[in-house]
């Protein structure tokens, strides 16, 4: 506590606070993406930062929502809020790390400004499985970006306790959300049960805690019955020397401080974050809360000068060694006549379970209880890191070869999709066609139009993946050869009707660009792709490890990008006609025809 | 409002995490699995005649390549398969008998999937290269001679 505003009031606690969280935080990250990098070896570090600030976000998040309940339940515990705001930030952060890489990688580089896209690229809000998870993600980091905004006490004591408490318990909301968040975006995804199972057992494990601390809340706050206007709240002998029994009396807690044979009542809420002032200690002749060492005089509830905390008091008197308490506060800072009692000798330092940040060190009982907590929280971060990064679904060999400009020359062609026709060598002449695409999430048929049916040298990076390849065009990277020779015969392989069961991808990610480039966690981004130009494909997984790649297209080959974005990343059966053109596999469809086959 | 904010915190937590287990529950057994298309394969009896082992170049070191071939109604195949990902791009498979250098008398075999794959030899031949090359990178991530006339 200072009398002026700091930006952090550092002691020794606090450093090695953050030290702690810090270190937790760094062996998380480094957990998740080595053992990340070393069994999926296919994985990009974009997938990979994604995945392992997101997910050590929602770990800090759990051991956040642990803390409060813990301490209502045992208030060995009490150190551990200490600095929790630190901690808060600190989530916040890697959230919004996690974020920020997400919304560039699937939402950036499109026409659509990426946050409204975050809202409007998915609009399947009416189904549960592939409902849009990520508008809670945004949702939940816009609380949690006002509560870290707000996590100073220059807030606190504008905006007031009580205001600002409230402001802070929407925690609770956004704990909701990123629980919906994951349930409908990587448990949709991911085929093993892993996560699934520790979101159920995180979720589990903080409402219980909180139900519990709740209900035991309930109990403190039962209502003393009244006889006239003052209140039998208790006897002498419940008090411990030094320490508090906290009552409710007319609706609020009061505090009755046993001391130096004294007694003295004091609202039960700290002035500073509503902290519990009876479950504090007399410390230098003052309560101090147990949360941040706020400090009163237990006889006018006035922090001592320069400080201006003020709480209101409470008038006592003793009846037969029983403690009757008036229910009328008096204002914050009246004084009020201690009421003497006898002590017996030795009593006075009794208790000494009580630490806050600033004393020099903690009572071991105490120290024991924080220990065991951070040891707890630290296992349970790295099990799940390493769990987490040994479960997650293989990550196929997927290549983008970005940065690196290559000079390839072939013919080009305009349609279905825009295609260079490279000359493979060998007897039979034949040709291996690679898709063209721009930069971004666009298509290239706008700037290759003017080069279509002729040959041409271009610069572009290479996707690819399995037997098929892409080109990213480098701006400005077509140029006509001199040397036109005739055009190449790519012969049409007449095709037959047929229903073939996967998944519409957007290629350019799918082939490399992004990985994994599919199911639901890709799906906001493949339809920002298609609907930006990039041929979709229908790609369907075979038993023996191969993957089919069907080029879809509507009648005549003419373009149906805008009509299958209802159906992007979901199981679906397709009647259409197949056929090939040279290598390319090519299912022309009615959009009518597309029929979802998942639950 | 301090009890207010009790009584909120109280209220919410039985409702969330009953929500919050319905939520899991529900996204669990309602979630879409991609699907698995069996292969249809050839019913016809098959004669393994060699399987052999090749290094190939990846784009980060060396793996095994494996060929095994076999005769089914009358054809020679070879099915290829790599232990790890060579991660070139247009990987086309092509059988060599004349030794040359360059490609331009090799058969295309077809182009190298992401699981193993079957090529047929073009008839008469049993004695010859099977050569992989990278079309975008022009170059051969590995080779391997085959003499197959002993097995038949």
């Amino acid at each position: 506590m200072s009398t002026g505003y700091v930006s952090v009031g550092w002691n020794r606690q606090k450093k090695w606070y953050d030290r702690v969280m810090l270190a937790g935080i760094l062996i998380y990250l480094a957990l998740f993406l080595g053992l990340s990098m070393m069994m999926h070896p296919n994985i990009t570090a974009e997938t990979a930062l994604i995945r392992g600030f997101g997910s050590g976000a929602l770990v800090l998040l759990h051991v956040i929502l642990a803390m409060g309940p813990l301490c209502r339940l045992d208030n060995r515990f009490l150190p551990l809020l200490y600095n929790r705001r630190h901690m808060g930030v600190a989530m916040f952060v890697m959230g919004l790390a996690h974020a920020t890489l997400a919304v560039v990688q699937f939402h950036g580089f499109s026409d659509l400004n990426p946050i409204v896209s975050i809202f409007v690229s998915n609009a399947n809000y009416l189904s549960l499985t592939q409902f849009p998870f990520q508008p809670l993600g945004f949702f939940a980091l816009t609380i949690l970006f006002v509560m870290a905004a707000t996590s100073h006490d220059f807030w606190l004591a504008n905006l007031t306790a009580p205001v600002w408490k409230a402001l802070h318990m929407l925690v609770y909301v956004a704990y909701a959300l990123l629980i919906g968040h994951v349930v409908l975006g990587m448990i949709q995804a991911e085929s093993s049960p892993l996560i699934a199972i520790l979101t159920a057992l995180g979720c589990l494990i903080i409402s219980t805690l909180h139900i519990w601390a709740g209900s035991k809340e309930k109990q403190r706050d039962q209502e003393l019955a009244g006889n006239g206007d003052w209140v039998d709240a208790c006897s002498v002998d419940d008090i411990k020397e030094s320490r508090a029994r906290v009552v409710s009396i007319g609706g609020e807690r009061v505090a009755i401080f046993k001391y130096n044979g004294k007694l003295s009542a004091v609202s039960n809420v700290c002035k500073h974050q509503n902290g519990p002032l009876g479950e504090g200690k007399i410390i230098d002749d003052c309560i101090t809360c147990p949360w941040h060492g706020y400090q009163y005089k237990p006889e006018d509830g006035a922090s001592p000068p320069p400080f201006k905390e003020r709480v209101p008091t409470f008038n006592l008197r003793l009846k037969e060694g029983r403690i009757w308490v008036d229910p009328k506060p008096n204002a914050a800072g009246t004084r009020t006549e201690p009421q003497l009692i006898e002590t017996e000798n030795g009593d006075q330092h009794r208790d000494d379970s009580f630490y806050v940040g600033y004393m020099p060190k903690g009572p071991k009982p105490v120290m024991k209880r924080v220990r065991s907590f951070v040891v707890g929280a630290m296992g349970t971060g790295a099990a799940v890191a390493i769990l987490f990064s040994l479960t997650m679904n293989p990550f196929p060999a997927a290549v983008f070869e970005f940065g690196e400009v290559r000079e390839v020359q072939g013919y080009l062609k305009e349609h279905p999709h825009p295609h260079l026709l490279v000359e493979r060598p060998g007897e039979q002449g034949t040709w291996s066609a690679w898709y063209l695409v721009n930069q971004g999430k666009f298509g290239a048929a706008e700037a290759v139009a003017p080069f279509a049916n002729n040959w041409v040298s271009l610069k572009g990076s290479l996707i690819y993946r399995d037997d098929q390849t892409m080109v990213e065009l480098a701006p400005g990277g077509v140029k006509l050869l001199k040397q036109q020779p005739a055009a190449p015969i790519n012969p049409v392989i007449a095709g037959k009707t047929q229903t073939v069961r996967g998944e519409i991808v957007d290629s350019k990610c799918f082939f490399g660009v992004m990985n994994p480039g599919d199911l639901k966690v890709h799906k906001a981004c493949a339809i920002r792709c298609i609907q930006g130009g990039i041929p979709p494909f229908l790609v369907q997984r075979l038993d023996d490890g191969n993957v089919m790649y069907y080029l879809l297209t509507g009648k005549d080959g003419k373009s149906i990008n805008q009509e299958v974005i209802p159906y992007v990343a979901e199981p679906l059966e397709i009647k259409g006609i197949v056929f090939k053109k040279g290598d390319m596999a090519i299912l022309e469809i009615n959009p009518k025809n597309i029929k979802r086959v998942g639950r | 409002m301090i009890r207010q904010l009790r009584g909120v915190h109280r209220l919410w937590w039985p409702i969330a995490g009953l929500a919050m287990a319905a939520l899991i529950i529900a996204g669990v057994f309602l979630k879409q699995s991609p699907q698995i298309t069996p292969v249809i394969r050839s019913t016809a009896a098959e004669k393994n005649l060699a399987e052999l082992q090749f290094e190939a170049q990846t784009a980060q070191g060396v793996t095994t390549a494996s060929v095994r071939a076999f005769s089914r109604d009358n054809h020679i195949f070879l099915e290829l398969t790599v232990a790890a990902p060579l991660k070139k791009p247009d990987i086309l498979v092509y059988w060599q008998t004349d030794g040359s250098p360059d490609l331009q008398n090799a058969w295309l075999l077809g182009g190298l999937g992401g699981g193993p794959r079957s090529f047929p030899l073009p008839h008469g031949q049993v004695k010859g290269k099977l050569v992989l090359f990278s079309l975008a990178h022009g170059e051969s991530p590995g080779n391997i001679d085959l003499n197959l006339g002993g097995l038949l």
